[in-house]
């Protein structure tokens, strides 16, 4: 999108004639600045007070029409040239004059483009904000115009609340000038022949340090001083190297208020004067504008939810999908993020600014008729006359305050504003006179996956990206690095060795019996049983023992006829006896980045933490890890030093049935096998799936909204999986067509094209009316991907044929080659002559369908015959493969079948022996989600069609999309 | 290397340490008796600071006898040592439950030679032949600015740098020169766990190469000593209730008078503030350092056997085998964490100590790779009526 990005800057702007600030050099007029993207609010309230007119501006207007068009193709034409040149978009004269034009580069490289302007109320307004990293990117916009949107200011006593920005103004005669002595190494900014704004560049000190790097970082600064009354205001934006943006509040002057001494405040003098408390809601509009474009925008929440009693955080991304109020929660963690819906960073991830919200140790929730002070965080569709958190204008039909901005309307495609607020209460002390310290308040966006790495280093030491033996949950940063030959791998190659296709289960078994190492005892030994196991990919150790003299030790652990010396008289042969120390308390990790032969404190316990140990415990990779394991520890110096075995475990990590993969020769070249290659440029070499699969075209919907493979979706959207390609893509966008606030929760596709599909409540569309869980949808398409049109009508009406109770939503559905319609049911089911089970499929034989529908039914498949008890086992999808009549099948919750368990997000297959009243099947798992992205996805509907198919549809739909992968791909600092 | 000659040299480290105690106890109240090296400076503004460091094992460097001395010359002691207490960070996905300051320990050879590029403008310290800390005087803008009159204040900045097994932490610690202490920690290196489950972090290289994400809880030991002695500080909660429907606010101190466990609460706008018994500023105040809890956007609750993450401000009666907020050695019949330091005894008139925490969650990113951008994470301990009117103001 590099070209693109700036086209969209520039081009249009002159041909569309819009943003005439380039042509006409002036952007005073109220119809100029609505071009931009902004409209300022023209009255006694907020006047603008800067002055424009540009080089350009001023030097066209000479010329006449024809002329102009002339030197604008002549100008259009150098500038068009200078993109091939990567100079940024963004250059002085185009979007305000030199006078109000900041453009650093910081020591580093990066640079800062903005405009900025003097408002009567809101003091210094910063706009067309762009950042160029030092490195992995280009000159992009971030927001279109940051600003105060309101310091309210009430006091304990309830004595005075202050709405300083609207009701006093930051700019005019409350703008403070700046002298050479508040601006020490700076630059002073006029405006109307004042100096409002100190522009300083300075050190902020490390911006990051590793182990052969570190490096100083830069800011840029721009502040203005805003006395009011006797307090004086300083907004502070501080512009990093590394692209984060630090907006930030200074309080200092006099204290405002003073009275007796009571509970509202703090006696500041020896008589009775107490300094009034009060409380500063500092709040901020931040217009975004990533990327230059307005209006795609996306807010998400995030956060790390506590799970497993609070011994892990889990991820959790909820879509702002409409205008919100939102709080600080930091027992989960919550952030949120606002994303470009389009352009990815070359790591496939959207290009991303967070909110970081920190100083949040004081909150203040005022009386009922101020209620901005409920929330932090508040995103709204964008409007021109929405301004103030509070005291807005309401000429025009306005909102008061922000509460009333955020009216739930949708933010799909719209620009969006984000304001965010802190509060900083204030309780006097006796050092508040004669002058206060300067308090300062605020928070920080970040940059989110902006680039594709630190674009403070060149990325060159980014460590290749390991690939898992298998998909475990340990996979650090140390493993051993695959060379690029490797995923040269052809798929078809049949030499390829397979790995497990069961699920890595991981555990901790341990032996907490004491068992004490005496003096002249020269070895002691400790076992333990392992049942539920399997084939063993990753094994960590654990090991507490005290011991005065732990050099002299060797630790063997043994298992089916393997022993490894993972603890080897560490410090020997470096030194005559070793580590001297005492007492070991440590985990060996083969994917530690120390060895623990190289440590030793002086200080107990002598050997503590995560290390490698002297001989890997990958020797039992692939081993079955069921039965006994023994660890034997030989103490070398039997004659003096002793201690105790205090308790061990083993982490084990291994195939849950227990049964043996194929094993992985121990050759270097062997490890290297990609299991998982979920990104798309990647080799598909998945040894995860079988071959039929790995030909197939899969469409997926999940019960919850979710990002993969560069897709955000939703949950009445169904995505395509390609197998072979490795590529996600947006099949049906639900949210197109009317189906935002349901669930697909049934889908499959007819062989003309046309889908059948199922929501999970009742909903009302075009050309049907209301329909609700039971009834089975006929969607004829226009086209499908990210912007999927067509229309509806009714296929199946589940009342008329007996689906009408809450249990009898349609949960899943596919049609056979003779008309037959699967069905299975979200609880039990009633039916004409058939009830039973959740884990059950129906055929349904049409005698009629539509809004009339006749028929009957039979019972097709039953699951309580082949293990399907459980809750968990309730068919939320269905696909059957008519050629050899295997059923594939997804549930709701981890399934146990005959000879077979897994989790939701697999497809697993019944391979039928009969079907019917007496269902038996061979399962095997088919598809495992977990490894492709689509972690801990509750599969709700599914459909597998041919691979070629898909790959035309593919391409439709990344031309839908609009992503231009070459044009990403230019800005890949490594192309 | 001999070790167990280091650690004769420790006892004697410690004895010389009781030695140092004892001459406080008995009035000498000047810090030249630093059992590692002195530091003093006279900021720009001239205020003066001054205070012993050493290197342990364990905390990595740690301050001690810190004295401020205003430009008018009023000098009190107000800590008698700081340090971290534990660097707590479980992952989120369970994997790693690191214990960094007991296990690694922040000293020795986890310290990172520091060259003059780290310490731009400043001084590096030496110890054991090593530099491993750099003091440096910093300009930190306006003290106060009112309309067209303004001063520019500055504040002595120590720090050193660790490194463990790849993360790094710099701990900084500034001293204002209007008093106040902010004691900080800079957290960067590189990304330590990754895995393929999306549950737990964040796609840092492609969707399936998920940096792990993590929490960092800090704590900070704060040995309190304001005016000549710790026997005689007191503790007091500030919380400020909300009255009359929302719209008036009423603050309401109470003395701590046992040990406690405290946790933050931003509606209330909790804080904290240690006074000495004794002595008052010119006005009749007591003169006090407040900690006010400003830097809260994450907190950190763990599992049960985690006790020490249940809050965020522990309040103990000082004892010398009382150093680490979890895997405290027991030998001495000490407790193993802190929740076992807070056992209700008594604090009035005690040598009082703070253990004081922020969380902070690691949410990698792209730019995470190849080195984390570093993250501060902090707190300022601010002077509370120590004098009657602003200490750098004419």
């Amino acid at each position: 999108m590099n070209h693109n990005n700036i086209k969209q800057i520039k081009v249009p702007t002159i041909l569309s004639g819009k943003p005439t600030g380039f042509l006409y050099g002036c952007k005073e007029s109220q119809s100029t600045r609505q071009t931009l993207g902004t409209q300022f609010i023209r009255g006694p309230q907020a006047n603008h007070l800067s002055r424009c007119g540009t080089f350009l501006g001023r030097y066209m207007a000479k010329y006449s029409s024809a002329v102009r068009i002339i030197i604008a193709a002549f100008f259009l034409a150098t500038v068009t040239l200078l993109y091939t040149d990567s100079t940024p978009a963004y250059s002085q004269g185009t979007l305000c004059s030199s006078q109000y034009y900041v453009d650093e580069t910081l020591p580093s490289g990066a640079r800062w483009q903005l405009c900025w302007e003097h408002r009567n109320l809101d003091g210094i307004v910063l706009y067309e904000i762009y950042f160029t990293p030092a490195n992995g990117g280009s000159a992009r916009q971030i927001m279109t115009e940051a600003s105060v949107s309101q310091i309210h200011v009430p006091y304990d006593d309830n004595g005075a609340r202050y709405h300083d920005v609207t009701d006093y103004g930051m700019g005019g005669a409350n703008m403070q000038s700046l002298s050479a002595a508040d601006c020490p190494n700076g630059t002073l900014l006029n405006d109307n022949d004042k100096n409002v704004l100190c522009k300083r560049t300075a050190s902020r000190g490390h911006a990051y340090f590793g182990a052969a790097q570190q490096s100083q970082g830069y800011a840029l600064s721009l502040f203005s001083v805003s006395p009011i009354g006797e307090y004086n205001y300083i907004p502070l934006w501080q512009f990093y190297d590394d692209g984060t943006i630090e907006v930030v509040m200074g309080a200092s002057g006099k204290l405002q208020r003073r009275g007796s001494n009571d509970g509202s405040g703090w006696p500041i003098r020896s008589n009775n004067t107490s300094g009034i408390s009060h409380i500063h809601n500092y709040y901020w509009r931040l217009d975004f504008d990533l990327n230059g474009t307005g209006n795609n925008d996306i807010v998400d929440e995030i956060q790390f939810v506590p799970a497993d009693n609070n011994q892990r955080r889990e991820l959790s991304i909820t879509q702002l999908s409409n205008e919100a109020d939102r709080s600080v929660d930091p027992e989960n963690m919550r952030s949120w993020r606002i994303r470009d819906a389009e352009v990815n960073n070359s790591n496939g991830a959207p290009i991303a600014y967070y909110f970081e919200p920190l100083r949040t140790g004081h909150r203040d929730i005022g009386p009922s008729y101020e209620p901005w002070t409920n929330n932090d965080f508040y995103v709204t569709k964008h409007k021109d006359c929405e301004k103030y958190v509070s005291h807005n204008p309401t000429t025009g039909g306005c909102g008061s305050d922000i509460t009333d901005f955020t009216n739930d309307e949708s933010l799909n495609g719209q620009d969006v504003v984000i304001w965010y607020g802190t509060t900083f209460h204030h309780i006097p002390r006796d050092e508040d006179e004669s002058y206060m310290h300067a308090h300062w308040d605020g928070f920080k966006i970040v940059p989110f996956d902006w680039t594709a790495f630190n674009s403070l280093t060149d990325g060159a030491a980014i460590p290749t990206t390991p690939v898992p033996a298998t998909p475990t949950l340990e996979t650090p940063v140390s493993a051993t690095p695959v060379p690029a030959a490797a995923t040269q791998i052809p798929a078809t190659d049949t030499q390829m060795p397979q790995t497990n296709t069961d699920p890595i289960v991981c555990s901790t078994v341990g032996n907490d019996t004491a068992v004490r190492l005496n003096n002249g005892v020269s070895s002691i030994g400790s076992a333990l049983n392992v049942t539920n196991g399997g084939a063993i990919s990753d094994l960590n150790i654990n090991i507490d023992m005290t011991h005065t003299w732990v050099g002299d030790l060797i630790f063997t652990l043994s298992h089916n006829g393997t022993d490894v010396a993972i603890f080897d008289q560490p410090g020997l042969p470096g030194s005559t006896y070793g580590c001297n120390g005492s007492d070991i308390r440590i985990k060996l990790d083969d994917q530690s980045g120390t060895d623990v032969e190289d440590v030793c404190a002086s200080s107990a316990p002598s050997i503590s933490g995560t290390y490698k140990p002297n001989n890997l415990l990958s020797a039992f990779n692939g081993v079955d890890s069921n039965g006994i394991w023994n660890l034997r520890i030989e103490d070398r110096y039997t004659s003096s030093d002793s201690g105790t075995l205090n308790n061990w475990s083993l982490e084990i990590c291994a195939a849950s049935d227990g049964t043996a993969p194929i094993q992985v020769p121990p050759t270097a070249t062997s490890t290297l096998v990609p299991t998982n290659t979920p990104i798309p440029t990647s080799t598909p070499a998945s040894a995860d799936t079988q071959s039929q699969s790995s030909e197939s075209q899969l469409y997926i919907s999940s019960t919850t909204n979710g990002y993969v493979g560069g897709i955000s979706f939703q949950d009445e959207d169904v995505l395509t999986y390609n197998n072979s390609s490795g590529i996600w893509a947006m099949y049906f966008d639900g949210s197109d067509v009317g189906l935002s606030n349901v669930d697909v929760d049934a889908f499959t596709q007819l062989d003309n094209g046309t889908i059948l599909l199922s929501v999970d409540t009742s909903i009302t569309l075009p050309g049907v009316g209301t329909i609700d869980d039971s009834d089975i949808l006929l969607f004829t398409s226009d086209s499908t991907g990210w912007s999927t049109a067509g229309t509806w009508s009714m296929y199946l009406d589940g009342s008329d044929v007996g689906l009408s109770t809450d249990g009898e939503d349609v949960k899943a559905v596919h049609i056979l080659n003779d008309g037959r319609i699967l069905i299975s049911t979200y609880g039990s089911y009633s039916v004409s002559g058939l009830s039973g089970n959740d884990e059950d499929l129906l055929a349904f034989t049409p005698a009629q369908l539509g809004g009339n529908t006749q028929g009957s039914w039979s019972l097709y498949f039953d699951g309580s015959d082949v293990g399907m008890t459980d809750s968990n086992d309730d068919i939320f999808g269905t696909f059957v493969d008519e050629e050899d009549g295997s059923i594939y099948l997804t549930t709701l919750g981890f399934y146990s079948v005959t000879g077979l368990n897994g989790a939701m997000e697999e497809i697993f297959r019944c391979t039928p022996i009969s079907l019917g009243n007496n269902t038996s099947c061979t399962f095997s798992t088919f598809w495992n989600g977990g490894s492709f992205g689509f972690i801990w996805e509750q599969i709700d509907a599914i459909d597998i069609g041919p691979a070629q198919i898909a790959a035309a549809s593919l391409q439709d739909n990344r031309a839908e999309r609009n992503v231009d992968v070459e044009d990403i791909e230019d800005v890949d600092p490594e192309d | 290397m001999n070790y167990k000659f280091l650690r004769m040299v420790q006892i004697g480290i410690l004895l010389l340490g009781i030695f140092v105690l004892f001459n406080f106890n008995a009035g000498v109240a000047t810090a030249q008796a630093c059992s590692g090296g002195t530091i003093q400076e006279t900021l720009p503004t001239d205020a003066t600071w001054t205070l012993c460091w050493e290197h342990r094992a364990e905390e990595g460097v740690v301050l001690s006898n810190i004295f401020y001395t205003t430009p008018t010359n009023i000098k009190r002691k107000v800590l008698k040592e700081a340090g971290l207490a534990q660097i707590h960070s479980p992952f989120n996905d369970n994997s790693e439950r690191n214990h960094y300051v007991t296990e690694q320990g922040l000293g020795d050879t986890s310290l990172v030679p520091l060259t003059s590029a780290n310490c731009p403008d400043g001084t590096l310290i030496q110890h054991d032949g090593v530099n491993i800390l750099c003091s440096m005087i910093e300009n930190r803008g306006y003290i106060y600015k009112y309309k067209s009159s303004q001063r520019q204040g500055y504040y002595l900045t120590l720090f050193s740098v660790s490194n463990m097994n790849g993360q790094h932490f710099i701990v900084r610690w500034r001293f204002y020169d209007d008093g106040s202490i902010e004691p900080s920690i800079g957290s960067t290196g590189v990304v330590s766990r990754r895995s393929t489950d999306a549950r737990y972090g964040w796609p840092i290289q492609n969707n399936s190469d998920i940096g792990v994400g993590y929490v960092n809880n800090y704590y900070w030991r704060l040995d309190f000593d304001i005016g000549e002695n710790g026997s005689n500080d007191i503790i007091e909660e500030f919380n400020i209730a909300s009255t009359n429907s929302g719209s008036e606010k009423s603050l309401t101190v109470s003395k701590l008078s046992s040990e406690t466990s405290r946790s933050v609460d931003a509606q209330q706008k909790r804080s904290w503030r240690v006074r000495d018994g004794s002595i008052t500023n010119t006005d009749g105040h007591a003169v006090s350092y407040h900690l006010e809890p400003m830097q809260m956007g994450n907190r950190y609750v763990g599992p049960n056997n985690e006790p020490w993450t249940a809050n965020d401000l522990f309040v103990t009666k000082h004892q010398p085998c009382e150093r680490f907020v979890s895997q405290n050695s027991t030998a001495d019949g000490c407790g193993a964490d802190v929740s076992q330091f807070v056992n209700g005894e008594n604090i009035d008139g005690a040598d009082l100590v703070l253990w004081y925490r922020i969380s902070y969650h690691h949410l990698p990113r792209s730019e995470y790779q190849p080195y984390i951008p570093l993250h501060w994470d902090s707190f300022v301990l601010m002077p509370r009526d120590w004098t009657a009117t602003n200490p750098i103001v004419n």
